[in-house]
C-alpha cells in the first residue's frame, strides 16, 4: 500500500508537477483517489467526456485509437506516466481509449481539485503554465520540423 | 343511522341504563344513613338523649314495619333490637357509620365504574359503526373525503360523548326526583314559598333555552372549525413536498394561524355564554334565598308567620338548588352532546352506503369466474358530468387476452377501472357471469380478479405484510356490541414490520395465517416464480442480504450462509483478479479498517466498545498500557494532527478543496492546531487525560487505506495483532458478549447476511467492485441453495409509511405481484408499471400475458390498457377507443393497419 509520500515522490517525477512545492503535491496526492483496474478493464473510452487526469502508480496501460471497427494500440504507458490531462484542463472529449494491461493502479486527479489548487496557490499555476508552454513550444517546433520535411521531400 | 343521541343511547343500552338507575336507587338508603348517623351519635350517646340513668339502655337496630301506622293503625315492631348502654351505643353507632361510609363508597365506585364501562362500550360501538360505514362508502365518495377529517370525527369528536353516555338517563331521573321532593317538601312547609319557588324555576326553564340558542350554534361552529383544522393539517403534511418545493411554508402557517384564531374567538364566546347562563342560574336560585329571608323575615316580624315555619321552609329550600343546578347542567350537556353527535354522524348517515351483504366474506372461497364480464351501453360520467365512457358495449372473457388501446382521453383506463369496480356506471349494465356487477359480493371480485395500476401507496409494514394483506380474509366482520369489554386477548391490528428471524417464529401480530414463516408451500413457490417474472426477486434478495438475522436464526440458514462465505472466499483466492475484497483475517492487520476496528476486530455490541468510546474504555486502556502501546498511539495521534495541519493549514477555512478532500472540518483542524502547539515534543506521560484521549481518538480513527500517512509499520501491526488477541482472551475470560468478533468459522449475528458472506471489506479503489461482488454473491446464494431463504428474510424489509422506502419502480411491481399472487381468473393491467422503462415494462407485460396460458389454452384472462406501442401479437383481441367510444376491434392480424398507423 503506497503512502502519501510515495505518491508525492511519484508526482515529482511528472514534468508537469516537477517544480511544484512538495507540500502542495502532497495535497494533490491526498485529494486524488487510488483506483485499481484488472487486466483488460477500460479506464475510459475514446470520445467519452471525462474531467480527470490519471497517473500510473504501478502497472502498464495501453493507449488505443479507434480505427473504425478495430482498436489499435498506439502507445503503452508505464509507471509515473500521466495521461488524460488535456481533458482535465479543458473540455475536450477523450482523444483515445485507455485499457489496463495486467493489474493497473492509478491515481485519479480530478479537475475540480486541480483547478482549486491552482486557484489557492498561484505559484502552482505558474508552474503548470510554464510546463504547458514548453509543451506548446515543443509541439510547434515539431510541427515546423514536419512542415520543413514535407517541403524538402 | 339514528339521528337523536338520547334515542341512540336508549336503543343500544336500555338494560344498562335501567340497571344504573336501580343501583343508584339502592344506594339511597345507605346514603341517607350516612347523613343520619352523625346526628344520632351526637344526639344519643354523646349528648345523652334517652340515657338518663347510667344503667339506661336503648334498642339498637330495632326495626318497625314501614307504613304500619297508616295501614294498620299501630306500630308493628319486627325486631326489638339489642339493648345497649350509652358506651355500647356509641360504639355500635360509630361502627354503623363506618359501615355506611364504606358501603356508600363502594356504591359510588361501582356506579362510576359501571358508567365508565358503559360509556366506553357505547363509544366503541359508535366508532365501529362509523368506520364500518366508511368501509361501505361508494368509491367515489371515499376518494373525495379528507382522511384526517374522517379520523378527527371517529377519534376525537365522539370522544366526549363517552362521558355522557352513563349519565344520559340516570342523572336526570335521579336529580329530577330530588328536585321534585325538595319542591314538595317546600309546598308542605309553606304553600306561598312553594309557589314563589315554582315561579322562579319555571322562569328559569323558559329563559335558559333562549339564552342557550347562540351557545349551541357556537358549539356547532367549534366542531366544524376543529374538524377543518385537522383536515387542513393533514393536507399540509401529505403535501409537504409542495410546501418545500414552492417555499410556501408561511402560507401554511398563515392558514393554520387564521383557523386557530377563529377557534379561539369561537371558544371565547362560547365560554362567555356558558358562564353567563351559569351566572343567571346561580343568581336566580340565590334570589330565592333573598326572597325567603326578606319576605319571611318581614312576615315573622309582623307576626304573620311563626319562626319555626320559616326555619323549616329555609331548611327545606336548602336541598333544592343543587339538584336544579344539576338538571340544568345535564340539559346543557345533553344539548351540546346532541349537537356533537349530529355533527359527527351527519355526513356518515347521509351517505348511501353499500349493503353489508356485499362485503360478506362467505364460508368458502369464491367460485372461479366462468365466462367473464358483459358490458351493455355503459356510460360513465366524471365529476363534471362529462362522459368519459359512452355507450360501451362489449364483453371481457376470462379466456382471452384483451388489449384496450387508446390515448389519454380515450377512456380506456376508465373501462379498466369500471371492471375493477373502482368506478360506477352512470347508465348501462354490467354483468359478471350473468350476475349484475352491482350485486356481486366483493369477495368474488376481490379473490378472482387481479388489478394493478400505477398507484404506489402501501400501508406501512413489511414486504411480507404488504403481500399477505391481500389474501382472502375469511373472518366475519366482528359483532358490534355483544362482547364483554374486559377481554385483553387482542387480535392483530397493525402491520408491524416483523423481525428478520429466519426460523421457527410465530408472530402474533399477524394472526394465525401469516407469520414470519409465511409464505410456505404452494404460495411460496408461486410467489418466487412471480417475483422472478416481474424482476423483483433480486431486489428482495438484496434487502435480505442487507438485513441482520436474529441471534437465534435457523441453523440450516446459518449453515447455508457459512457455506456461501467459504465458497466466496475460495472463489476470491482462485480468481486472477483477487483483491476486490479484502477478507477479514484474525491473523492479519487490515489497511482497509481503522486502527480501532483492527483492535476490536468485530462489531461492538456494548456501546463502550464503539469506536468513539474506545479511548475511555478501561479494558482497552489497560491492555494498551500493558503492551506499551499507549504512548505509541499517542505519538500516532500527534503525528496525524501534524500531517493534517501541514496539509491543510495553509488553506482558507472556506476552501472547497478542504471541504471536498474528505479532510478534517475547519473546527477540527483548529483543534488539531491547538493540540499540536500544546503537545508537540511532549511524551504521553506528560499529557493530561483529556489530551491523551483526544490523541487516542485520532489514532483509533486512522485508516491507512484512506489517509495514507504511512503511520502503521510492520512492527506496529504485529503489536496491534497481539493486542487484538489479548482483548479477545480478556473478553472470553469474562464471558462477555460486548464484542461480536470476526471469526472466519462462525456466523456473526450482528453483521448483515451480506457482510457475513463477504466477511471482509470491498476495496474502494475498484470502480464497480460493489456491484460485481453483489452479483457474484447472489450467484453463490443460488448455488448454496440459500437464495430463497435470504429472499425470505428480505420479505421482512420495512416498506415504510405509505410504502415510501420502495422506489416507484418496486412499488408498482409489488402491486402487480399482489394482483397475480391470488391466482386471479382475470387480471387487469391498467397502465401498470408506468415507472419502468418501456423495454422492461413490455417484457413484464409479455410475461404476465404468457403466464395466463398453459399448454396452449388460456387459464387466466388478461385485460391490458397498455402504455407502450407493441407486443400486440400476445393478445387475442384489440379494442381501440377514442373519446370514450369503441372505434374498432379485432384480432391483431386483422387490425394491423391501424396498429401500424398508431406506431407512426
Amino acid at each position: 500500500m503506497s503512502t502519501l509520500d510515495d505518491d508525492v515522490a511519484m508526482l515529482q517525477k511528472v514534468p508537469l508537477f516537477e517544480s511544484v512545492d512538495p507540500s502542495k503535491l502532497k495535497l494533490i496526492a491526498y485529494t486524488s483517489t487510488q483506483l485499481v483496474f484488472d487486466d483488460g478493464e477500460e479506464v475510459f473510452a475514446q470520445g467519452s467526456n471525462g474531467t480527470s487526469a490519471y497517473l500510473i502508480a504501478s502497472g502498464e496501460a495501453d493507449i488505443l485509437s479507434d480505427g473504425g471497427d478495430t482498436q489499435v494500440v498506439v502507445a503503452q504507458l508505464g509507471s509515473n506516466a500521466l495521461f488524460g490531462e488535456i481533458s482535465a484542463f479543458c473540455d475536450v472529449p477523450r482523444t483515445a481509449s485507455v485499457r489496463a494491461r495486467g493489474q493497473l493502479t492509478l491515481l485519479e486527479l480530478k479537475r475540480e481539485n486541480l483547478m482549486e489548487l491552482i486557484g489557492e496557490f498561484p505559484d502552482v499555476a505558474v508552474e503548470v503554465i510554464r510546463e504547458l508552454a514548453r509543451r506548446l513550444a515543443n509541439t510547434t517546433s515539431d510541427l515546423a520540423h514536419v512542415l520543413d520535411q514535407r517541403a524538402g521531400g | 343511522m339514528q339521528r337523536n343521541l338520547l334515542r341512540y343511547i336508549w336503543v343500544h343500552s336500555r338494560k344498562q341504563q335501567v340497571w344504573i338507575f336501580v343501583v343508584v336507587l339502592a344506594s339511597m338508603p345507605v346514603y341517607f344513613q350516612m347523613l343520619q348517623l352523625p346526628k344520632l351519635i351526637v344526639n344519643g350517646p354523646i349528648q345523652g338523649d334517652g340515657f338518663d340513668s347510667p344503667q339506661a339502655t336503648q334498642p339498637f337496630l330495632s326495626i318497625n314495619l314501614p307504613f304500619a301506622d297508616s295501614l294498620f293503625g299501630q306500630t308493628i315492631n319486627l325486631f326489638g333490637g339489642l339493648q345497649l348502654d350509652r358506651q355500647g351505643m356509641l360504639i355500635a353507632l360509630c361502627v354503623g357509620f363506618l359501615v355506611a361510609v364504606a358501603l356508600n363508597g363502594w356504591f359510588k365506585l361501582y356506579i362510576n365504574t359501571y358508567k365508565g364501562k358503559l360509556g366506553e362500550k357505547l363509544l366503541r360501538r359508535l366508532r365501529y359503526e362509523l368506520f364500518d360505514r366508511v368501509l361501505r362508502y361508494p368509491i367515489a365518495k371515499a376518494r373525495g373525503v379528507k382522511p384526517s377529517e374522517i379520523t378527527s370525527v371517529i377519534k376525537d369528536e365522539v370522544e366526549p360523548l363517552g362521558q355522557f353516555f352513563g349519565d344520559a338517563f340516570s342523572a336526570p331521573v335521579f336529580l329530577g326526583a330530588q328536585a321534585l321532593t325538595g319542591l314538595t317538601f317546600l309546598f308542605l312547609q309553606n304553600t306561598m314559598f312553594g309557589v314563589i319557588t315554582l315561579i322562579i324555576v319555571l322562569f328559569q326553564a323558559w329563559i335558559i333555552p333562549r339564552l342557550r340558542r347562540r351557545l349551541l350554534e357556537l358549539g356547532r361552529q367549534r366542531q366544524q372549525t376543529a374538524r377543518k383544522l385537522s383536515g387542513r393539517i393533514g393536507e399540509f403534511v401529505q403535501g409537504m413536498d409542495d410546501v418545500h418545493l414552492h417555499g410556501t411554508s408561511n402560507r401554511a402557517r398563515s392558514n393554520i394561524w387564521q383557523m386557530l384564531r377563529r377557534i379561539v374567538v369561537i371558544r371565547f364566546e362560547l365560554y362567555q355564554r356558558k358562564f353567563q347562563v351559569k351566572f343567571l342560574n346561580n343568581f336566580l336560585i340565590q334570589f330565592l334565598a333573598f326572597i325567603f329571608y326578606l319576605l319571611g323575615g318581614y312576615l315573622v316580624i309582623t307576626g304573620r308567620m311563626d319562626l319555626g315555619a320559616l326555619v323549616a321552609s329555609i331548611a327545606a329550600y336548602k336541598d333544592l338548588p343543587s339538584p336544579i343546578k344539576g338538571i340544568i347542567d345535564w340539559d346543557q350537556q345533553r344539548l351540546l352532546n346532541q349537537i356533537r353527535y349530529e355533527q359527527a354522524v351527519e355526513d356518515f348517515a347521509n351517505t348511501t352506503i353499500m349493503p353489508g351483504a356485499r362485503q360478506d366474506p362467505g364460508e368458502t372461497p369464491a367460485d372461479p369466474i366462468k365466462d367473464g364480464y358483459a358490458l351493455e351501453h355503459v356510460t360513465v360520467l366524471d365529476a363534471q358530468e362529462q362522459p368519459v365512457i359512452q355507450d360501451f358495449t362489449n364483453t371481457v372473457s376470462r379466456n382471452e387476452a384483451l388489449a384496450i388501446v387508446g390515448n389519454a382521453d380515450s377512456g380506456a383506463e376508465y373501462v379498466a377501472e369500471v371492471l375493477a369496480r373502482l368506478l360506477v356506471t352512470s347508465s348501462g349494465h354490467i354483468t359478471l357471469d350473468g350476475q349484475d356487477l352491482k350485486s356481486v359480493p366483493e369477495r368474488q371480485t376481490g379473490q378472482r380478479v387481479g388489478y394493478a395500476d400505477s398507484n404506489i401507496f402501501f400501508a406501512g409494514g413489511s414486504l411480507r405484510s404488504a403481500l399477505a394483506e391481500t389474501l382472502p380474509f375469511t373472518g366475519d366482520a366482528p359483532p358490534i356490541l355483544e362482547e364483554d369489554g374486559s377481554g385483553t386477548a387482542f387480535g392483530p391490528y397493525e402491520n408491524e414490520p416483523i423481525s428478520a428471524k429466519a426460523g421457527e417464529v410465530k408472530d402474533p401480530s399477524f394472526g394465525a395465517e401469516v407469520n414470519v414463516e409465511w409464505p410456505t408451500g404452494d404460495v411460496a413457490d408461486r410467489l418466487l416464480s412471480i417475483m422472478h417474472s416481474v424482476d423483483l426477486y433480486d431486489d428482495v434478495l438484496e434487502y435480505g442480504l442487507l438485513r441482520r438475522l436474529e441471534a437465534d436464526a435457523d441453523e440450516k440458514v446459518v449453515d447455508g450462509i457459512m457455506e456461501a462465505r467459504r465458497l466466496f472466499a475460495d472463489n476470491q483466492s482462485a480468481r486472477s483478479s483477487k483483491g476486490a475484497v479484502e477478507l477479514f483475517d484474525p491473523e492479519k492487520y487490515s489497511h482497509q479498517l481503522t486502527i480501532g476496528e483492527n483492535l476490536i476486530f468485530g462489531t461492538p455490541v456494548d456501546e463502550s466498545f464503539a469506536q468513539e468510546n474506545l479511548p475511555a474504555n478501561k479494558m482497552v486502556r489497560g491492555l494498551l498500557d500493558e503492551m506499551d502501546l499507549s504512548s505509541r498511539l499517542f505519538d500516532i495521534g500527534v503525528e496525524i494532527a501534524r500531517n493534517n495541519v501541514e496539509l491543510f493549514g495553509d488553506l482558507a477555512e472556506d476552501s472547497t478543496l478542504l471541504q471536498r478532500s474528505g479532510g478534517p472540518s475547519p473546527e477540527r483542524l483548529q483543534e488539531m492546531k491547538l493540540a499540536l502547539e500544546k503537545l508537540s515534543g511532549k511524551k504521553a506521560s506528560e499529557a493530561s487525560e483529556v489530551d491523551l484521549e483526544a490523541m487516542l481518538d485520532l489514532a483509533f480513527d486512522y485508516c491507512e487505506a484512506q489517509t495514507r500517512f504511512g503511520l502503521v509499520d510492520q512492527q506496529l501491526q504485529d503489536k496491534f495483532l497481539s493486542l487484538r488477541k489479548r482483548l479477545r482472551e480478556e473478553l472470553d475470560k469474562k464471558e462477555s458478549k460486548a464484542v461480536a468478533f470476526h471469526d472466519p468459522n462462525r456466523f456473526n449475528p450482528s453483521l448483515s447476511v451480506l457482510d457475513n458472506i463477504l466477511f471482509g471489506r470491498i476495496d474502494s479503489r475498484r470502480i464497480g467492485a460493489r456491484e460485481r461482488v453483489l452479483k457474484s454473491i447472489k450467484a453463490l446464494l443460488e448455488s448454496c441453495g440459500v437464495a430463497d431463504t435470504v429472499f425470505h428474510v428480505g420479505l421482512s424489509f420495512d416498506i415504510g409509511n405509505g410504502g415510501r422506502n420502495l422506489s416507484n419502480n418496486q412499488a408498482q411491481k409489488l402491486k402487480l405481484v399482489r394482483a397475480l399472487l391470488k391466482q386471479p381468473d382475470i387480471v387487469i393491467l391498467n397502465r401498470a408499471l408506468s415507472a419502468l422503462e418501456a423495454g422492461e415494462r413490455m417484457k413484464i407485460v409479455h410475461t404476465v400475458v404468457e403466464m395466463g396460458r398453459q399448454n396452449g389454452t388460456r387459464t387466466m384472462g388478461v385485460v391490458c390498457v397498455p402504455l407502450d406501442n407493441g407486443g400486440w401479437d400476445d393478445f387475442d383481441r384489440i379494442l381501440f377507443m377514442e373519446h370514450g367510444r369503441i372505434v374498432s376491434e379485432g384480432a391483431p392480424e386483422k387490425v394491423s393497419e391501424r396498429l401500424e398507423a398508431m406506431a407512426k
